[in-house]
């Protein structure tokens, strides 16, 4: 009975040596097959995929909604780079200081306001982060926006 | 044969301590003694979890706006393309939708049109109030931004040559084209010369990119 039982215990221990190793094999090969091209281009850095971090507009905040027609947008790239700012179709240049930070005062347009900024580094590659910010008086006069709207409706 | 009973043994008492390991996870499982008690406390957990889950959202969520151009409509909805995302925006009776500053009716809503969407966000979405519709694209021109030498300038015309290529780059001359210096004082057009290195940012036209600014990245001649 005993001989049975150490018998039955070899066995799958074996078993269980078998299929780990089986498994292990099938991973190592799935891991070790080529790749295809889009999964190539997938995980090929861009050119500015390094530095795509290295730009970011800290205000005002994407999506924001507000009543002034100027703004300060701000944000942090690499120091003393090139920073143009696009707001819609028109362009703002300086250049970012000691610790990267920018900061530009800028006319806004009534609704939509796309914020692009593009940073260049010293090989002329460009690195760009977009926000929005809306200008509307809706929420401040809103009551009145409400009930003309009813009205219209 | 000794051998064998021996590593018998050991197997034995390795089962035997795993069994004692798993002990705690029995005691954790439910008793019918004490199920009320803990449909209870699972009850009050849930709770709390929804308690927590309303104050998440209420931080995370604000008045703000996504802008998009609408890509689908449906029965209730719109989705628009925010930045390549979709964002689908129910639509009921109380959201108030504008075009023009005039109401507009839902139904002459088109797919092609220009949204700004307005009201309560989170990161991925939104409790829209004010729809502001657009027949016209809200996304400004293609912008071109680069660091380059001049190869040619005319009244009409710089071409550069952009840092990291050799490839030519044509950009047309406006009458409201800028010029700058070094430090960004407004210069003329005929302050600027052949090798210079300049930064240049253009718009992009009907026959191709137009300027906007040209800085250079140099000191200029005092002569010229």
């Amino acid at each position: 009975m005993k001989k049975e039982v150490l018998i039955a215990i070899l066995i799958g221990f074996g078993l269980g040596l078998t299929i780990t190793y089986s498994i292990y094999r099938l991973r190592t090969a799935m891991e070790d097959k080529p790749q295809t091209i889009e999964e190539i281009v997938s995980t090929t850095p861009s050119p500015s995929a390094d530095t795509q971090s290295m730009l970011a507009i800290l205000t005002p905040a994407d999506g924001s909604i507000q009543t002034e027609k100027t703004a300060t947008v701000a944000g942090s790239t690499f120091a003393n780079a090139f920073v143009v700012l696009f707001v819609n179709n028109t362009d703002y240049t300086q250049t970012s200081d000691e610790s990267g930070n920018f900061s530009f005062e800028v006319k806004l347009d009534d609704g939509s306001n796309v914020l692009k900024a593009h940073v260049l580094n010293e090989n002329g590659e460009v690195v760009t982060k977009e926000s929005v910010v809306v200008v509307s008086d809706l929420y401040s006069a809103e009551p009145e926006a409400s009930q003309s709207a009813a009205e219209g409706n | 044969m000794s051998n064998i009973k021996t590593l018998t043994n050991y197997f034995i008492v390795l089962v035997v301590i795993a069994g004692l390991l798993r002990t705690p996870a029995f005691a954790q499982s439910p008793t019918p003694a004490g199920g009320a008690s803990e449909s209870a406390t699972t009850q009050v957990l849930k709770q709390r979890i929804e308690k927590v889950l309303g104050v998440v959202e209420n931080l995370l969520t604000k008045k703000g706006a996504y802008i998009g151009e609408i890509t689908r409509l449906s029965e209730g909805t719109i989705t628009i393309k925010s930045k390549e995302i979709p964002i689908i925006v129910p639509i009921d009776d109380s959201i108030v939708i504008l075009q023009d500053n005039k109401p507009l009716e839902v139904n002459k809503i088109e797919v092609g049109n220009w949204a700004i969407v307005l009201g309560n966000k989170s990161a991925i979405s939104i409790d829209p109030e004010y729809i502001l519709v657009s027949k016209t694209s809200l996304q400004p021109k293609a912008q071109l931004v680069k660091l380059g030498t001049i190869k040619s300038l005319t009244k009409s015309q710089l071409v550069i040559i952009p840092r990291g290529s050799q490839e030519e780059q044509p950009i047309s001359i406006q009458k409201t084209s800028k010029f700058e210096d070094v430090t960004g004082e407004v210069v003329k057009l005929t302050d600027l010369e052949p090798e210079l290195n300049i930064l240049v940012t253009a718009v992009e036209g009907t026959d191709g990119w137009l300027l906007l600014t040209a800085r250079s990245l140099a000191p200029l001649n005092e002569d010229q």
